[in-house]
């Protein structure tokens, strides 16, 4: 075994002095080490040939003079070993350095988000439940009908869900099963008729529950689009409930609509037929875009038994004047389509959850804020390194004019958006335009179709009362004003006139020109696909002669 | 002598690459032998011997390994590499061409004092 030389310690003030500059090196403790053993070594040669200690101490102390001042040597030796890196180690070290500034000016961008919090100063579903409601006395509230006519309801047999949607159409057992499902929901039924005398109808949105951010309003708490869309889906659960039985309710009454006509209850069917219209259009005209969009359907069906019920049965004229006053109520009575009142609320919830604010109408746009703030997903990455998001007052400005824009044009009819010159403004830069703007476009599609359809009821019973009264059909829609049948003359919507009317050898054509607005001349509609529908993109919405 | 640090600065690394050209060194070893060479005229200070070192292994002009003596001590010995020697060869051209400039200039005196 090889033994370790020994050779004889360094003098204290070499041995520190060398302690010292090494640590001063602050580098790898490799690099350090090496330069430790490097200068240890120069001093033991140094000294090596140094008789006596007290000789060896004042060499040392010589040495270390002439290695000068540590801190500039340390600082020397530093950079020195810093240029012995290798090239791939010095770019490692370059990209860490670019990838640290990268992160350094992203946490900066992105800190900002995380300062600050909102101030919710806006309980929104109180605010949407005073704003429908206006301060009027619940007994003229038509929903209290519609709850409990829905809580009376059975569920139907399955010969609802999968028989034939006509009475007509069916068997002895299914009409058998009908019957039956119909005497035991009378009393939902009535309620439902109760419903529809009523004045006004008004939805109501229990609170979230807990809710602990809107306990301090007004002072500032930690609630972000989670907590936005928190209360969405709470709002939309409570919707989609109420929704869900309402049209089970609906269909029970257009088969109660059908058994009445099949038992000559003709005026009992056609008041039930107002009464389905009358609900409908109460939920059509208050609430969010899905009770709107449930509530015309429901509408659509009302008329739909209508035009059944004038089909087959043979009804008097006093029935047929008493039945287009109430028609012509209801029609005279319609609030505009897509009251969006209820979406924009929503927004501005989201608004003022996810913007500080400073008092003054404006704020900073927090995290939970990025996606509303940003016009698109492109443009999210942009925003956040530029630190450009927009502010509160920009966003809502854009709320404002979007709204603006959808209250101007739900006035219009879909003839007068076609005819109307391109819109320079259509063009936009705010992502929930491209969400919300198609669902409000939908909903006005429905709006006027509805609208569509009255017109084309209102017209059809002037047309059975002229024929009723004259023995004869009319040969122009304007005869039936100048008998004073019809209040004003029956409007197409879908064209700039009139609707379409002509007699036939059976009777009368009665057609809107429908969606694609050109006059096929009562060429029933049909679908993209090609399939036939009352409402298709193509041909002409035929109301009479009454098809199945 | 105490030569002006400047003076001394840019002939620095050549002296030392001049004297790593006969053979590997370790740091004690190269001061003593540019003292020695130079007639005990030219002294590195230690302070800039070391950092001059690492910065001519960084250029890759002098490489450098652990080596234990046959005294047992362990020792960092420096050796010119082939770009060490190019580089030398280069400085010591122009070195003489500055001496001869020099010489032209003091009218002769530096090589009269030879």
């Amino acid at each position: 075994m090889v033994e370790k030389p020994t050779f004889d310690p360094l003098p204290v003030g070499a041995s520190k002095f060398i302690e010292g500059l090494v640590k001063k090196v602050r580098y790898r403790k490799k690099v350090r080490q090496d330069v430790h053993a490097e200068l240890q070594a120069h001093f033991e040669d140094a000294l090596s040939d140094c008789a006596s200690s007290q000789e060896r101490e004042q060499l040392a102390a010589t040495l270390i003079a002439e290695f000068g001042d540590p801190r500039f040597l340390a600082r020397l030796i530093r950079r020195g070993k810093k240029r012995c890196r290798p090239v791939w180690v010095k770019g490692m070290i370059r990209l860490a350095q670019v990838a640290a500034l990268c992160v350094l000016y992203l946490v900066l961008c992105v800190s900002r988000l995380f300062i600050g919090a909102p101030t919710i100063k806006v309980d929104t579903i109180a605010w949407l439940n005073e704003s429908v409601r206006q301060g009027r006395d619940e007994s003229l509230n038509a929903r209290h009908d519609l709850i409990e006519a829905c809580s009376l309801l059975s569920k139907g047999p399955s010969i609802l869900t999968k028989g034939p949607r006509l009475i007509q159409d069916m068997n002895d057992v299914q009409r058998q099963a009908v019957e039956a499902y119909l005497t035991e929901n009378q009393p939902a039924l009535d309620h439902f008729r109760q419903a529809a005398t009523k004045p006004h109808y008004w939805p109501y949105y229990a609170p979230v529950e807990p809710m602990p951010e809107l306990t301090g309003i007004g002072t500032v708490t930690v609630p972000g689009m989670m907590d936005s869309m928190a209360m969405i889906a709470h709002l939309m659960n409570q919707c989609m409930e109420s929704i869900r039985t309402v049209r089970q309710l609906a269909f029970a009454m257009e088969y109660q609509i059908q058994w009445e006509t099949e038992q000559g209850q003709i005026d009992q069917a056609l008041a039930d037929c107002v009464a389905l219209i009358q609900c409908g259009r109460f939920m059509a005209g208050t609430g969010f875009l899905i009770e709107e969009m449930v509530g015309v359907a429901i509408a659509a069906l009302g008329h739909r038994s209508t035009l059944r019920v004038l089909d087959v049965a043979d009804v008097n004229e006093t029935l047929l004047a008493s039945t287009y006053r109430k028609f012509d109520a209801i029609l005279r009575s319609d609030k505009p389509f897509m009251p969006a009142d209820f979406e924009k609320a929503l927004i501005n919830d989201l608004v003022q959850r996810c913007f500080t604010d400073d008092g003054r109408g404006n704020g900073r746009v927090l995290a939970s804020g990025m996606i509303l703030a940003a016009s698109s997903t492109t443009s999210l990455l942009k925003d956040l390194l530029l630190f450009d998001f927009p502010d509160r007052q920009e966003i809502t400005q854009k709320i404002n004019t979007f709204y603006e824009r959808v209250e101007a044009q739900s006035g219009l009819s879909p003839w007068q958006l076609h005819e109307r010159p391109a819109d320079s403004e259509d063009t936009h830069d705010f992502w929930y335009m491209d969400t919300v703007g198609p669902a409000l476009a939908r909903v006005a599609e429905l709006g006027w179709r509805l609208k569509t359809d009255t017109e084309a009821t209102l017209a059809i019973i002037g047309i059975q009362h002229y024929h009723a009264t004259q023995g004869t059909l009319p040969s122009t829609l304007e005869e039936l004003l100048q008998a004073g049948l019809v209040g004003s003359i029956p409007r197409d919507y879908y064209s700039d006139g009139p609707l379409a009317y002509q007699r036939t050898d059976e009777g009368f054509l009665l057609y809107s020109r429908g969606e694609d607005m050109k006059d096929d001349g009562g060429r029933p509609a049909v679908t993209a696909e090609g399939k036939k529908h009352k409402h298709g993109a193509h041909g002409d919405w035929v109301y009479w002669p009454v098809t199945p | 002598m105490k030569f002006e640090s400047q003076l001394l600065k840019g002939i620095a690394p050549t002296v030392v690459l001049e004297i790593l050209s006969r053979g590997p060194m370790y740091g004690y070893e190269l001061c003593k032998a540019i003292e020695q060479r130079s007639n005990e005229i030219l002294s590195l200070g230690k302070g800039t011997l070391y950092p001059l070192l690492y910065n001519l292994e960084a250029k890759k002009l002098v490489g450098a390994q652990w080596e234990v003596a046959e005294s047992g001590r362990k020792r960092r010995y420096y050796a010119i590499t082939s770009k060490g020697k190019t580089q030398l060869d280069g400085q010591k051209s122009q070195l003489k061409e500055l001496v001869k400039g020099l010489d032209f200039v003091f009218g002769g005196a530096l090589s009269s004092t030879r």
